[in-house]
């Protein structure tokens, strides 16, 4: 029953002739449909038996039985992170994908997440009681130094790199990242749930000082990406007409890249580094909205990325019931398959 | 009841509908990422591989009067005591022959036996951190060299000193028991993911490869009668108890089929989750912890660094556990607690459940 619902509003398919604008704003309805169903699935959807009309309840009425409290002081922070984070992860991809004018660039292919997770790792060492704003700090600092690594390691700069070429340095780069993570991990604890914390990533455990440790975090850089957005626009004509253009190329990306290290850095601090949202994402909008216009892109790349997270991570409650299985899990296994038939897409050359 | 379970099928039918439509690709979120759990399988049957067929009278010791000397000779495996015997281990059979002197464990628990029959090992994989040796046996295997982090072990170093047995962990050392093999004779033994009783079986077993069974046969029966001992000291009803390793972003709990619980249901407790011998252990979100409601806790978490259950206990939410609210969350060193596991530790461990739970 709610299946048809979910399934009725699906577009692309459907109408392939309708002006950008109503396209737009069907994709905008249904997303903001599901988003509302998954949220209150989410809100619903536990170990401890609430109903969908309890959980409510419990948002919006207050209450302060049991079932009240465990909504509002677990759930809800879970549904909203789930949220910002892929807000986050999905706006990060879009603006990768836009300053690389490579489709295959996210923040996770690279190498930018697995950075980030490995300094908060490095840093929950050396001060294990660190939290909120450094560690978003050392998220972001692991994030830039590692993306700009495999930018170098690209040859981004040289007028050379292909897209190929740069999903390998990152790919590649990120594999090491994340084996010394590993590394990290294994040296410092025998326990397996870092791992899967920081490995894998997930909202599984999220509590409300992460959704107000990210929050500004996604404000800013949602404001921050809209005010690149017409340049991201022109950089999308090709380098050389952008230039011709007037477009400042080197500024746009290198104000690009900040926003992608922001807004990816305080997404792995409070969550991990969740995979194939930045990739995925943007893909589905450019798709389903017919268009190249970042004005559209970056807001609706935020809804339906909020959208994906908060569904899979309903997803990951029923991989191992009761118990908790990373959100990352889910992620990767709807993104992986998508990430090689994108990257068979792409030409091989010089 | 009905209408959650409705809502369940709905969300995992929805999520499954939403990916195939969206990655058009064929694979379900949930279904396919359920069948890939990362653990080794190996462990769940590897009591079956015990040596001894006699050594199942391990397990009726705990409720026997404690002997106070070993078993008698005829209980001991027919090959102890001959020059050459072969080790039947979870990865195969090991041939070997004397009595070997120079022994490299990977495995705490196995430093702890060859401590507890006077056996000092040249090299244990330590970590590289000597500290995460209990103290209760540093001083019977001092002296040793570090071979490494137990997840991979230096072969260089364990080359290096020409060790003429290598004890390894079945569920950890799998990959490299060929390598292994090519420097020293080498057993493979549960260790990690394994029980109480398992991990004696294993302690008979590397008995039996030193020659040392009416040894080690003494130093078990000796473990059962203090095990006995400490079970009788506890209060008698006490309501199920749950163990679990908590760290800054999650707690990972202990079924019944792990080591720590199958110490604490040695000791007459009631455990609260049911053995899953697949998977002995589960991260668990607050709510699940809230609506088991466990009234004594175990959290074991390295150093003192807080966890995130800490934060659990003073929400709204973790507040309501019971055992929040009668104080009977105990924190304890993972040290002992999660990572030692052999006769030793298990006596140790012994002793301070006791003394958390108020023995008479």
């Amino acid at each position: 029953m709610a299946t048809s619902v979910i399934d009725g509003p699906e577009v692309g398919s459907a109408a392939p002739r309708r002006t950008s604008g109503s396209r737009v704003l069907v994709i905008v309805i249904s997303c903001i449909v599901l988003l509302i169903i998954g949220f209150g699935l989410s809100l619903s959807i536990g170990t401890a038996a609430i109903s969908f009309g309890a959980a409510l309840s419990a948002v919006f009425l207050g209450g302060s039985t049991p079932a009240d409290l465990i909504v509002r002081a677990i759930r809800l922070p879970r549904a909203l992170l789930s949220m910002l984070v892929g807000a986050n992860m999905s706006v990060g991809g879009v603006i990768m994908q836009g300053i690389t004018a490579n489709p295959i660039a996210a923040p996770e292919i690279l190498g930018v997440s697995a950075g980030a997770a490995m300094v908060v790792v490095a840093a929950l060492v050396a001060f294990p009681t660190m939290g909120g704003l450094p560690l978003v700090a050392a998220a972001i600092v692991g994030g830039a130094v590692i993306g700009l690594i495999v930018l170098l390691l690209a040859g981004a700069g040289t007028g050379r790199t292909s897209n190929v070429r740069l999903a390998l340095a990152g790919v590649t780069i990120a594999a090491l990242v994340t084996s010394l993570t590993q590394a990290f991990i294994i040296f410092n604890d025998n326990t397996a749930d870092n791992v899967f914390f920081w490995l894998v990533g997930g909202v599984n455990f999220a509590k409300a000082t992460d959704v107000w440790t990210l929050l500004p975090w996604t404000v800013i850089g949602m404001v921050a990406a809209m005010a690149l957005a017409s340049s991201l626009n022109l950089l999308g004509l090709g380098e050389d007409m952008a230039r011709g253009l007037g477009a400042k190329v080197e500024r746009t990306r290198v104000l690009g890249g900040v926003v992608i290290v922001g807004m990816t850095g305080a997404a792995v601090a409070v969550a991990g580094p969740i995979t194939f949202l930045g990739l995925v994402t943007p893909h589905i909008v450019r798709k389903l909205a017919a268009t190249t216009n970042h004005f559209v892109i970056i807001p609706l790349s935020a809804l339906m990325g909020s959208t994906l997270l908060l569904w899979a991570d309903i997803g990951s409650r029923f991989v191992r019931w009761p118990f908790e299985s990373p959100t990352g899990v889910v992620t990767a296994v709807i993104g992986a398959p998508f990430f090689i038939m994108l990257a068979r897409r792409q030409k091989v050359s010089g | 009841m009905t209408r959650s379970d409705l809502l369940r099928r709905i969300a995992v039918g929805a999520v499954a509908s939403l990916t195939v439509v969206l990655a058009s690709c064929g694979s379900s979120g949930s279904g396919s990422s359920s069948s890939t759990p990362p653990s080794t399988t190996s462990s769940g049957g590897t009591s079956a591989a015990s040596p001894t067929p006699s050594a199942a009278s391990g397990g009726e010791s705990s409720s026997a009067p404690a002997p106070s000397t070993g078993q008698a000779a005829a209980d001991l495996d027919p090959q102890c005591g001959k020059d050459t015997r072969t080790i039947k281990h979870d990865l195969g059979e090991t041939k070997i022959t004397g009595t070997p002197s120079k022994i490299v464990a990977l495995e705490f628990s196995f430093a702890d036996d060859l401590a507890s029959i006077g056996v000092k090992p040249v090299g244990i994989a330590d970590d590289g951190d000597s500290s995460r040796i209990i103290p209760e046996i540093a001083d019977k295997v001092s002296g040793y060299t570090s071979v490494g982090t137990r997840q991979s072990p230096s072969l260089q170093n364990i080359a290096a000193l020409q060790p003429d047995l290598i004890i390894a962990d079945s569920s950890r050392h799998k990959d490299i028991y060929s390598q292994l093999s090519q420097i020293a004779p080498t057993v493979e033994l549960p260790a990690n993911k394994a029980t109480l009783e398992m991990n004696l079986d294993a302690a008979r077993t590397v008995a039996l490869a030193l020659n040392k069974c009416q040894e080690m046969a003494d130093r078990i029966a000796e473990n059962a009668a203090t095990l006995d001992q400490y079970a009788a000291e506890l209060p008698k009803d006490l309501p199920p108890v749950l163990f679990g390793v908590g760290s800054d972003k999650s707690v990972t709990v202990h079924n019944a089929a792990g080591y720590l619980p199958s110490v604490l249901i040695r000791l007459g407790l009631k455990y609260l989750l049911p053995a899953d011998p697949s998977n002995p252990q589960a991260e668990e979100s607050e709510e699940t912890l809230v609506t088991q409601n466990p009234a004594i806790i175990f959290v074991a978490s390295t150093d003192k660094a807080p966890t995130i259950f800490d934060q659990w206990a003073k929400d709204p939410v973790g507040s309501q556990i019971q055992a929040v609210k009668d104080g009977k969350v105990f924190r304890v060193d993972s040290n002992l607690w999660s990572r030692a596991k052999g006769i030793t530790a298990s006596e140790v461990v012994a002793a301070e459940v006791v003394k958390l739970l108020g023995g008479s």
